[in-house]
């Protein structure tokens, strides 16, 4: 899994594509997440319109990251998240902390 | 040339040797990185008449920018080279690979931030340690006892030991290396064997109900579990999870999620109140990257019902004997993601020729050469042409399914299946 980072009104988005698979680079997206907190950002969009594959491993991180943005008063919004994803969150119930957005502009202006 | 400088060049000559020869004797008796390199030190501090010397290594595990990389620096007492010292060191070496001496370090402007270390550094002298080319560290010593400073036959002394020190150090090193993976591997060993011996090791046997479970974990340890807990004679509970991680702290999760589950299944008849208990447990006892999904059955045999409770599991199956489907899904989200969470129960009723399959996402995520999913429609496909056979030939049927599906390509996560059959 790739991940590109740019900054849009504030909000850091992490533009994820590739497999979220059980592997060290799935976890390193918590660590991404934990370093930019470290930076003082807390306000965070995930663009998963490209990720191609999703299993409990990216699940994980997902949450991990949700949660330590959580605790450090921030927040992450999901944007764009495919119709695999999607169901995941809904037999998970993630649905109902974690929202998804159709578009990042959309994810963006949620966290303003 | 006279004779008394031929003298005194013989010996040098034997000198040189004799210290070489004492180096080899020294490190011939430990393989210890640690040691060898402490040992190295110590004769040279001893022939150079310094204060102290250190080796540092480099990282060798970032070949892509050697010049930013961290040194990991061995030596015989801590903090002996400042930190900042020591990266502008180890950078000079990368760059200009040859002997470096500096008889008055504090007017040289190569090097600053000497102040933040303890040991004041006056003079040094360095020698690159290089193996078939390669640089692979620094021997420095510091500060020259007497007035004259290092002089030129002390940066040859320190070049010849560095010559033929680098390659013991070199095999030290990836003995060292040798030893760490080794480690590693026996605690991943460790981690099997604790989850291993946690699945059961019988199916439960229960009038009127033929059940089966099997989970086979993938090369690097997932973190499958399933259990049959038996609360009395006509009742039975049965857990399917999933918990994140690998290795020992996903073992060491698991054991607690067991013992908790073991302990609760007895006393409370609630599968939703259940899960609310494992769900505090996990939340307040672990970091924040602990998850576990789980699917909790309590099976009556008595009353032929199947009262659940799901935290964000793969939903079971639950395929009637008209072949009408029904997925398990009521509960809640994932143990160990939200504190006090109340979690939903449901209850089906069993009859004559139903079969449930509680699985794990290792079977419907397993990945083929195309990267296509082995997916619920196969899974389901599989199940329901074996329908007439036993719980056991079901959970074959599948396995057997998932590795002729995935052919050549490795197992990448735990697979789990547990089957229960009214007959």
């Amino acid at each position: 899994m790739r991940i590109k980072e740019s900054e849009m009104d504030g909000v850091v988005v992490l533009t994820l594509s590739g497999k979220m698979m059980l592997d060290a680079k799935s976890i390193s997206l918590h660590e991404y997440v934990k370093n930019l907190i470290a930076e003082g950002k807390t306000k965070v969009v995930m663009d998963m319109g490209k990720i191609t594959w999703f299993g409990s491993t990216g699940l994980g991180a997902l949450l991990a990251s949700y949660t330590s943005l959580k605790d450090s008063g921030g927040d992450l919004k999901v944007a764009r998240a495919t119709r695999k994803i999607r169901s995941v969150f809904m037999f998970t119930q993630i649905v109902k902390v974690l929202e998804n957005y159709d578009t990042v502009e959309e994810a963006v202006a949620a966290l303003k | 040339m006279n004779g008394t400088s031929e003298i005194s060049k013989l010996k040098l000559a034997v000198k040189e040797l004799s210290v070489l020869n004492d180096i080899a004797t020294a490190v011939s008796t430990t393989h210890d990185l640690q040691q060898v390199i402490e040992l190295i030190v110590r004769e040279c501090v001893k022939h150079l008449n310094v204060e102290q010397g250190t080796i540092m290594l480099l990282d060798q595990s970032d070949t892509d920018d050697k010049f930013h990389t961290i040194i990991r620096e061995v030596d015989t007492e801590s903090d002996v080279v400042p930190y900042h010292f020591g990266v502008q060191l180890s950078g000079w070496m990368v760059k200009n690979q040859k002997p470096l001496l500096i008889n008055d370090i504090s007017n040289d402007n190569r090097f600053t931030n000497l102040s933040d270390g303890e040991f004041p550094i006056n003079s040094i002298l360095s020698a690159p340690l290089k193996t078939k080319g390669k640089l692979i560290g620094v021997l420095n010593v510091f500060n020259k006892m007497g007035d004259e400073g290092f002089t030129m036959e002390d940066q040859r002394m320190l070049s010849i030991i560095a010559t033929q020190s680098a390659q013991v150090v070199e095999n030290a090193r990836l003995y060292d290396e040798e030893q760490a993976l080794k480690q590693i591997e026996e605690e991943l060993k460790f981690a099997t064997d604790i989850q291993l011996n946690l699945l059961p090791k019988s199916n439960p046997q229960i009038e009127g109900y033929d059940i089966a479970g099997k989970s086979m974990p993938a090369m690097e340890v997932g973190g499958d579990y399933y259990d049959f807990i038996t609360t009395d004679e006509s009742r039975l509970v049965i857990c399917v999870g999933d918990v994140s991680g690998k290795g020992m702290p996903a073992a060491m999760l698991m054991s607690n999620l067991q013992a908790t589950l073991r302990g609760q299944a007895l006393f409370t008849a609630s599968a939703g109140e259940c899960m609310e208990r494992a769900n505090k447990l996990i939340y307040r006892s672990t970091d924040e990257q602990k998850f576990a999904t789980l699917f909790y059955g309590i099976m009556d045999a008595k009353s032929d019902s199947f009262h659940f409770s799901n935290a964000g599991h793969d939903p079971p199956f639950l395929i009637k004997k008209d072949e009408q489907l029904i997925r398990l899904s009521k509960g809640g989200t994932v143990l160990g993601f939200l504190d006090d969470y109340t979690f939903e129960e449901d209850s089906v009723s069993l009859e004559r020729g139903d079969t449930i399959i509680i699985y794990s996402d290792g079977i419907t995520e397993a990945l083929n050469e195309k990267d296509e999913e082995f997916g619920e429609e196969r899974l389901l496909n599989v199940v329901k042409t074996g329908l007439n056979g036993s719980a056991s030939e079901i959970i074959d049927n599948v396995f057997e399914a998932v590795k002729s599906f995935v052919n050549d390509m490795p197992q990448s996560d735990d697979i789990t299946i547990v089957v229960i059959k009214k007959s």
